[in-house]
């Protein structure tokens, strides 16, 4: 029939026109989002078809949710139905038809499955028309949902690929956050390093490193604390992002949860995130300056635990996962710069012992006088220890001990020469006791006896004591004491060794110098004994004994008659022989020692020695007091040596003599006005007189330049009655 | 007159051959000593016109009892020193002490003793007291 035949045309035409529609659907839809997609298919589908009711559902297994778009309002279960029936039928594998959707079965329905098995969406569709769904509805239902489902593939796609852009930007976002925080932190760690570096005093690099700790990682409150040996913690620098809270130098308890207490037990690094439960005076303050977390890592310097750097956030902000990472970098440079402070104090400690070591060397070498020394020593050891007394002392053998070097407090209490009991607690005793070196700490506690009980009235709290070795034995002891509360640190005892050593020798060298003079002043003495004791014997003996003789020969010659001339003359020769031998023995005994000194002291020996010289002597003897015997033996053969050199060689015209007192000694002076050049090395007799003048502790001065004369100047200690 | 002296010596030997001398030279030796504390009693007793005195008593000083004798009695009593040595080994004592002279024992006789004493008259009264 050709109404038919146009019919059919017409109706393909459309078909055609729709499908054309439907073919720009995707291009249509490029760039749209998934849902649009859907919305747009249901559109075109409910315009296209005339339909009454349209649910698209498209979903990309890749994708968690679908997107659905329903259209059409006159029946508004229908999204209900299509939920009904779907989980009814479970997967679809093809187009269904539902022949009566509503209740009033006035609607019959399409289902069409987007993808395999529905994987990829569904189409549902209804209409009222009597000849729904025609074949061309089909297809074109079929053909829309294909295309939909290309276009919403894509949409997916570069949905997709706009969220991985965004992901991108985000992650390149927090790059650039992170690389911002290194380079503060790098700033940071560069300024604290040169603050280290430049060996910057500990105080300013602890704030230092605290502030820059605390800004760097916004913190509300930072703090360095060092731990001390008694679980307490000193504050050693503090940073408030709120001002100052004065907190350095304030000591804490430690105890309780809290992250100072956490970080000494353990060691290691620790973190609290919430404040609420903390304890402790830590904690319950932290709680009190608002605080909601806290970090803190070890500051551990050559191996030992010196304490702990604390960050804390405010209430609520809980601090970055990657702090104690980040803040171990500051403790670390923390530690170097305490490691190198403590060196350096180590060497300069050293480098003063050894200054005072080598200056009290110099006293040794030199051989000054003990007292000089022990003074010398106590006064090193009081700069270079911490101590507030310091003294010496030497063991008496009965129990008491003789304090020979003291200053500081010690020159109080225990006065150069003064003598005290030992016994009971306290240094002096057990060092004797133990031969060892030996430490009180609590000497308010402890001490007793003589000087346990002076000392602890003086406030002393800790002291040492090293024993002090001359030759084998103990001779006695350098004490030290401290009125600090902390006891003296654990080398002091140690750091004392060497100047004891030292002691120890200067001791024996003076010892062994004062048994050299003593010796030979006893040889000197003896010497001179046995001179007047041979003196003595030819006086009493040999002389008497002569000069009887020849009163006896006298009386003999007298009782001769005169006529026997020759045997007067015989006689009166024996008389001058035996005269001779008497004067001789005279002149010997003189040699010896001159009994006038005995008797009549210097002034009568000097004057006689004088006349005897064939040189004019002029004589100035003044002494208060004859002298001790023994120096004025000396000051004798001093002054009969001299004459004997002048007029032996010396050429003089006259000689001038002096004898005056002085205070604590004598000075004897013998000068002439001859040709000089006496070379005390030539003759015995000067020598001699040098061995003499020595043996006594004098001290002889000869000068003699050649054509001056020679003089001679002898000064003898004499000590006080 | 004869002179009555008086010698005091630590030395026995010397005693007896100095009184045998003296003697022979015509001065009366009227006792001997060999201490202060002899010559003290015997000068009390015996109140010679001369005491010889040496020098050394042993322990004890001659020139010590010089001066106890010089102030005993109401007279200035003549006292010489003697010795064994020389005097010019003691000038300066012996001029120091109250003694009118010193005789050498070796040059010991009756004249050098007289010729001390007319020294010491003459002198009299102008003698440190």
């Amino acid at each position: 029939m050709p109404l038919d035949v146009d019919d059919e045309i017409l109706a393909l035409r459309t078909v055609l026109r729709d499908l054309v529609a439907l073919s720009a659907i995707p291009a249509a839809w490029i760039g749209r989002e998934p849902l649009a997609v859907a919305g747009g298919l249901a559109d075109t589908l409910i315009g296209l078809l005339q339909l009454d009711f349209v649910s698209v559902r498209l979903c990309d297994p890749r994708v968690a949710e679908a997107v659905e778009a329903t259209r059409g309002d006159a029946w508004n279960a229908f999204p209900e139905w299509m939920e009904r029936y779907l989980a009814r039928a479970g997967r679809l594998s093809d187009t269904e038809i539902v022949p009566g959707v509503d209740s009033a079965r006035r609607c019959r329905g399409v289902v069409i499955p987007v993808g395999l098995d529905s994987d990829a969406g569904v189409v549902a569709a209804a209409s009222d028309r009597a000849d729904f769904p025609t074949v061309t509805d089909q297809l074109l239902l079929r053909l829309a949902t294909n295309q939909a489902a290309t276009a919403f593939q894509n949409a997916c796609l570069i949905d997709e690929r706009a969220r991985a852009e965004e992901e991108l930007r985000k992650a390149r976002n927090e790059l650039g956050v992170r690389v911002a925080e290194q380079t503060a932190e790098q700033s940071a760690l560069r300024r604290v390093a040169t603050l280290v570096a430049r060996g910057v005093p500990s105080p300013e690099v602890f704030a230092a490193v605290t502030k820059e700790v605390g800004q760097l990682f916004s913190a509300e409150h930072a703090s360095l604390g060092c731990y001390e040996s008694d679980r307490t913690m000193t504050v050693a620098a503090g940073f408030a992002r709120s001002g100052d809270r004065g907190s350095v130098g304030l000591q804490w308890r430690l105890g309780g949860k809290n992250i100072n207490t956490l970080v000494f037990d353990t060691g290691r690094p620790a973190r609290i995130d919430n404040y609420a439960d903390a304890s402790g005076a830590l904690g319950a303050t932290a709680r009190e300056y608002g605080l909601g977390s806290g970090v803190g890592t070890p500051v551990i310097v050559e191996g030992h635990l010196w304490g702990v750097m604390g960050i804390y956030s405010p209430l609520g902000q809980p601090l970055p996962a990657h702090a104690e990472a980040r803040l171990a970098s500051f403790t670390e440079l923390l530690a170097t710069a305490i490691a190198n402070a403590e060196s350096r104090a180590r060497l300069a400690q050293l480098a003063e012992e050894q200054a005072a070591l080598r200056r009290v060397a110099t006293l040794v070498a030199r051989g000054v006088p003990p007292e000089d020394l022990f003074a010398a020593v106590v006064y090193e050891v009081e700069q270079l220890l911490p101590v507030d007394l310091a003294s010496i002392c030497r063991y008496e053998g009965d129990g008491s001990i003789t304090f020979v070097g003291a200053w500081g407090k010690a020159g109080g209490l225990f006065p150069v020469g003064s003598r005290r009991e030992l016994g009971r607690n306290n240094i002096g005793t057990i060092v004797l006791e133990t031969g060892r070196s030996a430490r009180i700490d609590n000497y308010a506690d402890v001490s007793s006896g003589q000087i346990g009980v002076a000392a602890r009235q003086e406030g002393i709290n800790s002291s040492i004591g090293a024993p002090i070795v001359v030759e084998g034995r103990l001779w006695g002891l350098i004490a030290a004491g401290s009125v600090q509360k902390q006891p003296l640190p654990a080398n002091t005892e140690a750091r004392l060794v060497s100047f004891t050593e030292l002691l120890g020798t200067a001791i024996a060298n003076a010892e062994s110098r004062a048994e050299l003079t003593a010796s030979r002043a006893r040889i000197v003495a003896a010497g001179d004994d046995t001179r007047q004791r041979i003196e003595r014997d030819l006086h009493d003996g040999a002389q008497q004994q002569l000069v009887t003789l020849e009163l006896e020969l006298r009386s003999l010659a007298s009782s001769i008659p005169a006529e026997l001339d020759s045997l007067h003359t015989n006689l009166d020769e024996v008389a001058l022989g035996l005269e001779d031998v008497l004067d001789e023995l005279r002149e010997l005994s003189r040699g010896i020692h001159p009994a006038v000194l005995s008797t009549g002291g210097l002034g009568p020996a000097v004057k006689t020695l004088a006349r005897r010289t064939p040189i004019p002597v002029e004589v100035d003897v003044r002494l208060p007091a004859r002298p001790p015997e023994r120096i004025e033996v000396a000051i004798y053969y001093v002054i009969a040596e001299a004459l004997t050199n002048v007029a032996k060689h010396g050429k003089a015209s006259v000689v001038v003599i002096e004898v005056e007192a002085l205070d604590h000694g004598i000075r004897v002076l013998v000068s002439d006005d001859g040709i000089g050049g006496a070379d005390p090395s030539r003759g015995s007799g000067l020598l001699g007189l040098r061995d003499r003048v020595d043996a006594l502790g004098a001290r002889m001065a000869i000068t003699s330049p050649h054509g001056e004369g020679t003089s001679i100047t002898v000064h003898f200690p004499v000590a006080s009655q | 007159m004869t002179v009555r002296a008086l010698i005091v010596d630590d030395n026995a030997e010397f005693l007896g051959a100095a009184s045998t001398l003296l003697e022979g030279d015509g001065i009366a030796v009227v006792g001997v000593a060999s201490t202060t504390a002899e010559a003290l009693r015997f000068v009390d007793e015996h109140d010679p016109d001369v005491v010889l005195v040496d020098v050394y008593l042993g322990d004890e000083s001659g020139f010590d009892l010089v001066e106890r004798l010089s102030s005993t009695a109401g007279r200035q009593r003549p006292v010489i020193l003697i010795s064994a040595d020389l005097e010019a080994d003691l000038e300066d004592l012996i001029a120091a002490s109250t003694a009118i002279g010193f005789v050498s024992k070796s040059r010991l006789s009756a004249d050098a003793i007289a010729e001390l004493l007319d020294r010491g008259d003459r002198t009299d009264g102008l003698q440190p007291g």
